[in-house]
């Protein structure tokens, strides 16, 4: 720095001078190449941006039936028309939230439509999620799994953020008169893991982000706001 | 559409396969280039410092890329090691960029803490996946740990990353020996 200082005017000049003839030399050299990538990278850029649009304009054609399978816990008559297929977090608020919304669709098309479950916890921001669909599992061993998942929601603002949720799931267990000690063996048994983790997978494969999402025969539809939202839905399938 | 999924993650870590060789080639060269004066050495050393912002802007456009290839296109979830790997990624390309229309050679300087950094989240995440039980990171949906491919025994999705980062480091450490 203090070189320069020392140095006057005109040498200061020269000196830049100097250094932009060394830049224009090293540029003229790597010139070429320069614009092979600057071309390159664009060209890249530019075809994956252009595909990502096209794709995602056929994928909204595409994507309208999934595969989806008959595991999971039915309720409603067998032969019902209409299936609804509700994948769902029993820590979810939205999920309690439209619980009425089913129920009542149940009720009213009863014998038209049918209601199958799967599990989807959200582990990451519900930490009890995953036990409770466990519980659930556990009374469903005991033929008790609608009991305890109506009390679940029922009571979802009272588990949701204590500490040991098991210990308040083997308390709803005893309450809704189940085996304790096979209910505490069931919650957990590799089985109904693997079960639980199986229905998220799929639920992946499906494209499920968030819970509730409902598939009406087959086909995933915008989830309801209102139980009229959720009727008219209905009766176009009917 | 599955087909081109796993072809284009095929050719994906080809392309670090190739990149982990390269990233070996030019580290030599810097040593051989600090141990002797031979001409051809010099030359292709030269060569590299002459085109090191070109072909890094190249690499990062592939990891770019191939990162949201992987995430719109193959739809696998991002954790949150990979936003943070991404994070120091995408401004890369731009900055390659940048430099090469303005000729501007002291981009090194920026780029190398930055992709120094990135390199650093995706060695802990290689170690994650290696080691699962020793480290903990699990608050996504799609945990972490779970591997979602490895070709040629070892390309996982943070071993690209990983990869990436270390050949725009090696690109960027070639100085002019005169100065």
């Amino acid at each position: 720095m203090d070189q320069e200082k020392d140095l006057t005017k005109k040498q200061k000049k020269e000196l830049r001078k100097l250094e932009s003839l060394d830049h224009e030399k090293a540029a003229k050299k790597s010139g070429t190449t320069k614009w092979a990538a600057i071309i390159i990278a664009g060209a890249l850029f530019l075809g994956f941006f252009i595909y990502i649009i096209y794709s995602s304009k056929q994928a909204k054609n595409v994507q309208t039936t999934a595969k989806l399978t008959s595991g999971g816990w039915l309720r409603g008559d067998k032969a019902a028309k209409v299936t609804l297929v509700e994948f769902s977090d029993f820590q979810c608020p939205a999920c309690a939230f439209r619980e009425p919304m089913v129920q009542q669709a149940l009720k009213e098309y009863d014998g038209k439509v049918k209601l199958l479950y799967k599990h989807f916890p959200l582990t990451s921001i519900h930490k009890n999620a995953m036990n409770a669909s466990k519980a659930s599992e556990a009374a469903g061993k005991q033929g008790k799994f609608w009991e305890m998942h109506d009390l679940l929601f029922e009571k979802q603002s009272e588990w949701e953020g204590v500490a040991d949720s098991k210990k308040v799931f083997i308390g709803y267990a005893e309450g809704l008169k189940l085996d304790s000690e096979k209910f505490k063996k069931d919650f957990d048994s590799k089985e109904i893991e693997q079960k639980i983790t199986k229905e998220i997978d799929e639920g992946i494969n499906l494209g499920v982000n968030g819970t509730p999402t409902f598939f009406l025969n087959g086909k995933v539809i915008d989830t309801p706001v209102s139980y009229e939202d959720l009727k008219k839905t209905i009766e176009e399938a009917l | 559409m599955q087909e081109l999924v796993s072809q284009t993650i095929t050719a994906l870590a080809t392309l670090v396969l190739l990149s982990n060789i390269a990233s070996i080639f030019l580290v030599l060269l810097l040593i051989l280039r600090f141990v002797t004066k031979h001409p051809i050495i010099r030359k292709i050393h030269q060569f590299i410092l002459d085109n090191a912002t070109s072909f890094s802007l190249i690499v990062a456009t592939v990891a770019t890329l191939g990162s949201l290839f992987l995430s719109e296109i193959a739809k696998f979830d991002p954790c949150k090691l990979c936003w943070e790997q991404r994070i120091f990624m995408y401004p890369l390309p731009i900055l390659f960029l940048v430099a090469l229309i303005t000729n501007d050679t002291k981009v090194k300087k920026y780029v190398l803490p930055i992709a120094t950094i990135g390199l650093g989240f995706a060695i802990y995440h290689i170690l994650l996946q290696t080691f699962p039980q020793a480290l903990q990171c699990s608050d996504e949906l799609i945990s972490c740990t779970r591997k979602y491919t490895a070709h040629f025994g070892y390309i996982t999705v943070p071993v690209m990353s990983a990869s990436a980062f270390m050949f725009i480091i090696v690109l960027n450490l070639f100085r002019n020996p005169t100065k």
